[in-house]
């Protein structure tokens, strides 16, 4: 405690005698920390809200060679579903089948003329590529899948890439050539005869805002297709800030480079402060300082320096905000990412002051240093 | 002779001091030229292409989608009507084949030859239509006077031989008004041909423009995705815009300074990265390496009170200490300069214009605090210098 408030009575002398010289040392400090906080808090908020796009809160399973009742009650009593489909080409068929449960497609292609499924089985409904038929209101269309009709309710013109973003493109190749689609209700195709199925199944992510388990999601939904050695394969979700990161690489390392500036903006003004401090502390040593407590202030006072100037770096990012929503660049500033900055900055920093510090309290002197002026 | 041999000593002793911040200018100065160059382009496309075209000029817009009745139909048919209107100018994109060679080809109505200014390399910027304009890489590749054109893309087909009406400049603005879109912008009216052939692989290196007749074309005006309504003199574009129905036309009109806006907008949405490290680096230079310098040399002052007192002059030390830091600085560009070739953020993200814009940048943030402190120590006594710190 005592060398807690030495530390603090240092800064205030200190503030006293060379205000401009300790606001430059301090604000430098401020600014290379500002400078992480705002990055960490842009690329929190890229990746905050790419987890909110549909397919990072997608688990799929391709390769499902059956679908029975009780996946779709598993998936039906989920009370955090959004969308779930299967996808299949029909033996002797130039069509993909789509089996749909939920009512927000839009997630995932545009909806074209006319509605979509209403999610009811025992209307027979069925919503088509526009190469398939073009939805006419004036007009009733239908289309036959086995022997069964189906009205034909609306009509868009889609991809199957659609229905496959955010999968491996290798995935399932023979369906990616196909542009011919027919939507049927998700129970329709109960028991069915499918081969190599896809089936996705898409979370709220207002449900849970995107903390849930992806693995265990996907283990409950699909466990049953990948066992027994078959040849299906699961996919969750992929991490959206390496997501971020491949498709942006060349940016991040030159985030990575600005904050490495940072950090020796921090150990250059700090190392030159510490210079200021020889005198000082030769006198702490001839009247009887320990060196363990001289390295204790030192640390103390770098504490309480830094602690302050992380205060205005927290200051001037909040005020700097609606400055950089004006040139569309927004951030975030949590609690927990600014704790992050604060020890991470204040841990790597200090390590490397450390053997400056000790060779300041160490026993071994130059008589000079005692002279006066700071620079010896 | 001393003053030089004061700098070698203070330059040598300095630099091995201060490796970390010839290394910390170098780094900015790299990433600051890979992050302003995408608004330094735009800001030099931006100016180029407005002083091209005229002040009184009112983009015209057409919807991507349009009914089938509206097919073969001349889209810009009201405003060749409008007696406020003095020209409308088209352009029509395409590709085809010159002397056997294929090439971008660019179609331009009469309008854009009357009101769009060109700096040709050589030739006249006229409108004839048995004349053809090549650009420098083709022109290279046709002997004669006379070249032979083929286009056939689905919509248009023609095949003719045409006499070189002039030659186009490496860094010419060419007009591509045809694009259209529902946030038109700037470069939709003019790119840099070079620009757009280095960021697209389906461009070749070849580009003639030819001057060509719309108005006997209603299937080709009707895919046209836009043109540039050129207003008569005295007609106030704002009123025009404003004054005409949106019903009595598909499409939107929009004034140059709305292209500019969407621009503006399209630039820094696609270059959040860029914008946000340019600004972070340009705060960090300034506190971090402004305030090292000013710290560095606020505790030279006892040094200055020393030289002072051996009988130098402040002209003189200000001299060595600019001097060094100068050296350093240049040291720092320097190096900059040879690794900006290997470090950029991205293709086409470099230029000679945006690295000066960072050397001056530098120079200012590293020099200025020395001026400022050198200025300040002058009214300072001997003793003030000699004791400074204690």
């Amino acid at each position: 405690m005592k060398t807690l408030t030495q530390a603090f009575w240092d800064i205030i002398r200190n503030l006293r005698r060379a205000p401009l010289l300790f606001g430059t040392v301090i604000f430098g400090i401020a600014a290379a920390l500002c400078t992480h906080l705002i990055t960490f808090g842009f690329i929190e908020k890229l990746t905050e809200d790419k987890r909110e796009y549909s397919v990072y809160n997608t688990v799929s399973v391709i390769g499902a060679d059956s679908f029975g009742q009780s996946t779709f009650e598993k998936i039906t009593s989920m009370p955090d579903i959004k969308n779930a489909f299967l996808f299949f080409l029909p033996k002797d068929a130039d069509y993909i089948l789509v089996g749909w449960y939920g009512n927000e497609p839009e997630n995932w292609f545009p909806l074209g003329e006319g509605s979509f499924l209403s999610g009811s089985a025992e209307k027979n409904e069925a919503y088509v590529s526009t190469d398939i038929a073009l939805y006419d209101a004036e007009k009733s269309q239908s289309v036959t899948i086995g022997e069964k009709e189906y009205e034909i309710v609306g009509s868009a013109s889609l991809f199957a890439f659609n229905l496959m973003t955010g999968m491996e493109r290798g995935a399932s190749p023979e369906l990616l050539s196909c542009s011919s689609f027919v939507f049927v209700n998700l129970e329709e195709l109960l028991n069915t005869d499918i081969s190599d199925a896809c089936i996705r199944v898409q979370f709220d992510y207002d449900a849970d805002g995107g903390k849930r388990d992806f693995s265990a999601a996907a283990n409950e939904l699909f466990a049953e297709y990948t066992e027994g050695g078959t040849s299906s394969e699961i996919f969750t979700p992929s991490d959206p800030f390496r997501d971020n990161m491949s498709s942006n690489l060349a940016s991040f390392v030159a985030i990575g480079c600005l904050c490495l500036i940072s950090y020796m903006n921090i150990i250059g003004m700090y190392l030159y402060h510490l210079s200021l401090q020889k005198r000082r502390f030769r006198i702490y040593m001839i009247v009887g300082a320990r060196k363990k407590q001289m390295l204790g202030i030192l640390i103390c006072k770098y504490a309480v320096l830094f602690s302050l100037s992380f205060a205005v770096s927290l200051a001037l990012s909040a005020l700097a905000k609606p400055l950089f929503e004006r040139i569309r660049i927004s951030y975030i500033l949590t609690p927990k990412a600014a704790a992050a900055v604060f020890l991470s900055d204040f841990i790597l920093t200090l390590i490397i002051c450390i053997p400056k510090m000790m060779k300041l309290c160490g026993t071994k002197y130059n008589r000079c240093t005692l002279r006066r002026g700071n620079e010896s | 002779m001393k003053t030089l041999y004061l700098i070698y000593k203070s330059c040598s002793k300095h630099f091995a001091k201060e490796i970390f911040l010839i290394l910390q200018i170098t780094t900015v100065i790299i990433l600051l030229n890979t992050a302003i160059t995408p608004f330094v382009n735009n800001f030099r496309l931006e100016r180029a292409v407005l002083k091209g075209i005229p002040e009184n000029a009112v983009y015209c817009s057409r919807p991507t989608f349009y009914y089938e009745g509206e097919k073969n139909e001349d889209p810009f048919k009201i405003f060749n009507a409008d007696t406020r209107v003095e020209n409308v100018c088209m352009t029509y994109y395409t590709s085809g084949e010159v002397n056997g060679l294929k090439a971008d080809i660019l179609l331009y109505s009469k309008g854009v030859f009357d009101n769009f200014s060109s700096v040709l390399k050589n030739g006249h910027w006229t409108y004839d239509t048995s004349g053809i304009y090549l650009n420098e890489a083709l022109q290279k590749y046709t002997s004669g006077k006379r070249v032979s054109v083929d286009v056939s893309d689905g919509t248009l087909a023609f095949s003719d031989e045409y006499s070189i009406s002039g030659t186009t400049n490496k860094e010419d603005i060419v007009y591509r008004i045809d694009v259209g879109g529902s946030a038109p912008e700037i470069s939709q009216i003019a790119v840099n041909f070079e620009y757009i052939r280095n960021i697209s692989t389906a461009h070749t290196p070849f580009l003639a423009i030819i001057p060509f007749d719309f108005d006997g074309r209603p299937d080709l005006l009707s895919s046209l995705g836009g043109s540039v309504l050129v207003l008569k003199s005295g007609v106030d574009p704002n009123e025009y815009v404003s004054d005409l129905s949106e019903k009595s036309y598909s499409g939107q009109l929009c004034l140059l300074s709305e292209l500019r806006e969407n621009s503006r907008h399209r630039i820094e949405e696609t270059y959040k990265f860029d914008s946000l490290l340019a600004v972070l680096l340009a705060v960090s230079a300034v506190f971090g390496i402004s305030g090292y310098t000013y710290l560095k040399t606020k505790s030279l002052q006892k040094q200055m009170g020393i030289y002072k007192i051996c009988g130098c002059k402040n002209t003189a030390y200000a001299k060595i200490i600019l001097l060094t830091n100068l050296i350093l600085v240049t040291v720092s560009s320097l190096a900059a300069f040879l690794l900006r070739n290997i470090i950029s953020l991205g293709e086409g993200n470099d230029s000679a214009a945006s690295f000066l814009i960072s050397i001056t940048f530098i120079v200012f943030i590293c020099l200025a605090p020395i001026i400022i402190t050198l200025s300040s120590v002058k009214r300072l006594t001997f003793s003030e210098l000699l004791y400074f710190g204690d």
